[in-house]
C-alpha cells in the first residue's frame, strides 16, 4: 500500500518534472525565440566583420550604418521616381511574357510540329547566360525602353512559357477524350480543358518567372539604360556610399518577398477554385 | 490537332525521334538562313551579325588566342568559387537539415537573402572585395552557396520517413543514418541546387565582367558591343550559351541517376 503510494507520487513529480522541462524546452523552441536570436546572431557577426576595422572603413556597411541611412534613400528625390521606373518596367516586362509565355506554351504544347521544330531552342535558351547578350541588345536597341523590356522579357518567359508547355501536355487523356467525343473545337479544348490543367504549373512558372523577371530588370537598369533603383545602387556606388547601396539592395529584397508573397495567394485561390471545381 | 482526342496511335519511338530531330535541324537551317538574308536588310547604321560574320569572327579570335585567354580566365573564376562553395554548402546544409532548430531559426534569412536579385549586390561585391580576380571569385562563390546550402538543406530535412524508420530498425546510429540514408537520399535535390547554382554563377561571372570590362569573356561581350563590332561580342556569349547548355543537360542526366535513391519502392 505504502509503497504503491510512493511509486504514484514518484510518479506524478516525474510527470511534472518532465512537463516543466517541456515547458522549458518549449519557450527555447518557440520558433520567433529562435529567429529573433538567429538574426541577433547574424547582425552581430556582420556588425563584428564590417565595422570593427577588418574591412576598409570606406567600404564597411555595418547593420548600424545601414539602418540609420535608410531615411536618406527614402528621402533621396531620386527615390520615388527610380522605384516608379522600377515598378514600371518589371510590371510591363513581366505582363508582357505572362501573356507571350502562357500562349507559346499552350500553342507548342498542342503543335507537335512546332514542339518538335521549337523546343530544343527554348530549352537551350532557357540554359543559357541571357544577360550575357545585354551589351548587344542595347547596342542594336540603344538607351530606349524597348531594350529594357526585351531584357526582361528574355529572363522571365522561359519559365513561364515551360511550365505551361508541361501543364498542358500533362492534361488528363480522357478529358482531352471526352471533349472530341462531343466534338469539342480546338478553341473549346484550349479554353476549357488544356488551359485550366495547365494552371497549376502556369503558378509555377509564374513563381520562376517574378524571381527571373526581377534579375531582368536590374540587369537592364544597372547595365543597358540607366535608370530606376537599379541604377541608383550604382549612383550611390560612384560616391562609395554602401550603406545606401544595401538599402536600395534590400528595396529589391522587399520587392521579392511582396511578389513572392502574391504569388503564394494566387496559388491558394488556384487550389482551392480547383477543388470546389 | 482534334487526332489529339481520339485514340491516338503511338508512332514507334524510334521513328518519332528521328522526326523530331529532322524537324528541329530543319528549323535550324531556316532560322539561319533567315537571318542570313535579313541582317543586311534591317537599315541599321552598323553592321548586324550574321551567321558567316560570327563565324568568322569565331575563327578570328580563336586564332589569335584572346578567346582562349577569356575563357581561361572566366572558367578559372567559376572552378575557383564554386568548388569550395558546394563543400561549404553541403557541409552546412547537412548540420541545419539535421537540427531542426537551426533551420528555423535560419531559414527564414536564407529564403530572404535567395529571394534577393543577386545581380543588385554585384556593385558592392566588387567594391568590398575589389574589381578583380578576387571579387569575381567572391560573388560566384556567394551565389552557388546559397542554392546548394538551400537545396541540402531541404534534402537532408524531408528524407521519407520511411527509409529513416528502416535505419532506425536496424539500430543504425545517427552517424551512419546520415551517411547511408539522408545524404543519398539527399543527393538528387543536391544535384538539383549546384544545377541551379551554376546557372546562376554564369550570369554573376558575365554581369561582374561587363563591370570591370577587364578581362573574361564579359569583358569582350562588353568591350566589342561598344565598339558596335557585334559579331565579335556575340562569340563570347556563344561560349557562355554553350557551357551553360552543357553543364545543365550534364547536370540534369546526374539527376535523374540519382533520383532512385529518395525513392522507396
Amino acid at each position: 500500500m505504502v509503497s504503491q503510494v510512493a511509486e504514484t507520487l514518484a510518479a506524478e513529480a516525474e510527470a511534472r518534472k518532465g512537463r516543466r522541462g517541456f515547458e522549458v524546452a518549449g519557450r527555447l523552441s518557440n520558433p520567433w525565440v529562435l529567429r529573433l536570436s538567429a538574426l541577433a546572431l547574424v547582425l552581430g557577426a556582420w556588425q563584428l566583420w564590417m565595422g570593427g576595422g577588418r574591412v576598409d572603413p570606406t567600404f564597411a556597411a555595418p547593420p548600424s550604418k545601414v539602418a540609420t541611412s535608410i531615411p536618406k534613400v527614402v528621402t533621396n528625390p531620386m527615390f520615388v521616381e527610380s522605384l516608379l521606373n522600377t515598378l514600371q518596367l518589371f510590371a510591363l516586362g513581366f505582363g508582357i511574357s505572362l501573356v507571350l509565355g502562357t500562349a507559346l506554351g499552350l500553342l507548342l504544347a498542342r503543335v507537335p510540329v512546332l514542339d518538335a521544330a521549337l523546343s530544343p531552342y527554348v530549352n537551350g535558351l532557357y540554359a543559357s547566360p541571357l544577360p550575357a547578350i545585354v551589351p548587344i541588345i542595347t547596342a542594336v536597341f540603344g538607351y530606349y525602353l524597348a531594350a529594357k523590356l526585351i531584357i526582361v522579357v528574355l529572363l522571365a518567359i522561359f519559365p513561364i512559357l515551360i511550365n505551361t508547355y508541361q501543364g498542358a501536355r500533362d492534361t488528363d487523356p480522357h478529358l482531352l477524350e471526352v471533349a472530341s467525343a462531343f466534338r469539342a473545337s480546338e478553341l473549346q479544348v484550349w479554353r476549357d480543358v488544356v488551359f485550366p490543367s495547365a494552371i497549376p504549373h502556369l503558378v509555377t512558372g509564374i513563381r520562376l518567372g517574378v524571381a527571373r523577371g526581377l534579375i531582368g530588370t536590374v540587369v537592364a537598369e544597372t547595365y543597358a539604360s540607366p535608370g530606376g533603383l537599379g541604377y541608383l545602387i550604382l549612383w550611390y556606388g560612384f560616391r562609395f556610399d554602401m550603406d545606401a547601396m544595401l538599402v536600395v539592395v534590400l528595396c529589391f529584397t522587399l520587392m521579392a518577398l511582396v511578389f513572392s508573397g502574391l504569388v503564394r495567394a494566387l496559388d491558394r485561390w488556384v487550389a482551392r477554385w480547383r477543388v470546389s471545381e | 490537332m482534334m487526332a489529339a482526342g481520339r485514340g491516338r496511335v503511338t508512332p514507334r519511338p524510334g521513328r518519332t525521334r528521328w522526326r523530331r530531330t529532322a524537324i528541329a535541324a530543319a528549323t535550324a537551317v531556316g532560322l539561319l538562313v533567315g537571318w542570313q538574308l535579313a541582317a543586311p536588310r534591317m537599315g541599321t547604321a552598323f553592321e548586324l551579325p550574321t551567321p558567316t560574320s560570327t563565324w568568322l569572327a569565331l575563327v578570328e579570335m580563336a586564332r589569335s588566342g584572346e578567346l582562349w585567354t577569356a575563357t581561361k580566365e572566366s572558367g578559372l573564376v567559376l572552378l575557383v568559387g564554386t568548388v569550395p562553395a558546394i563543400v561549404l554548402g553541403i557541409a552546412m546544409g547537412v548540420v541545419i537539415g539535421g537540427l531542426r532548430p537551426l533551420d528555423v531559426a535560419f531559414a527564414p534569412y536564407l529564403y530572404a537573402f535567395y529571394s534577393t536579385p543577386f545581380v543588385a549586390l554585384i556593385p558592392l561585391f566588387l567594391l568590398v572585395f575589389g574589381v578583380g580576380f578576387k571579387g569575381k571569385v567572391a560573388i560566384v562563390f556567394t551565389l552557388v552557396w546559397l542554392p546548394v546550402l538551400l537545396q541540402t538543406i531541404a534534402g537532408v530535412r524531408d528524407v521519407d520517413p520511411r527509409l529513416l524508420e528502416v535505419g532506425r530498425s536496424f539500430r543504425a546510429s545517427e552517424w551512419r543514418m546520415l551517411f547511408e540514408v539522408r545524404l543519398p537520399a539527399a543527393m538528387s535535390l543536391i544535384v538539383a541546387g549546384i544545377r541551379l547554382a551554376v546557372g546562376r554563377a554564369l550570369v554573376g561571372v558575365v554581369v561582374a565582367e561587363f563591370d570591370t570590362a577587364f578581362s573574361g569573356l564579359g569583358a569582350e561581350i562588353f568591350r566589342y558591343s561598344q565598339r558596335f563590332r557585334l559579331s565579335h561580342a556575340l562569340v563570347p556569349a556563344l561560349v557562355l550559351a554553350a557551357t551553360g547548355i552543357v553543364l545543365t543537360a550534364l547536370l540534369h542526366r546526374a539527376e535523374h541517376r540519382l533520383e532512385r535513391w529518395r525513392r522507396v519502392d
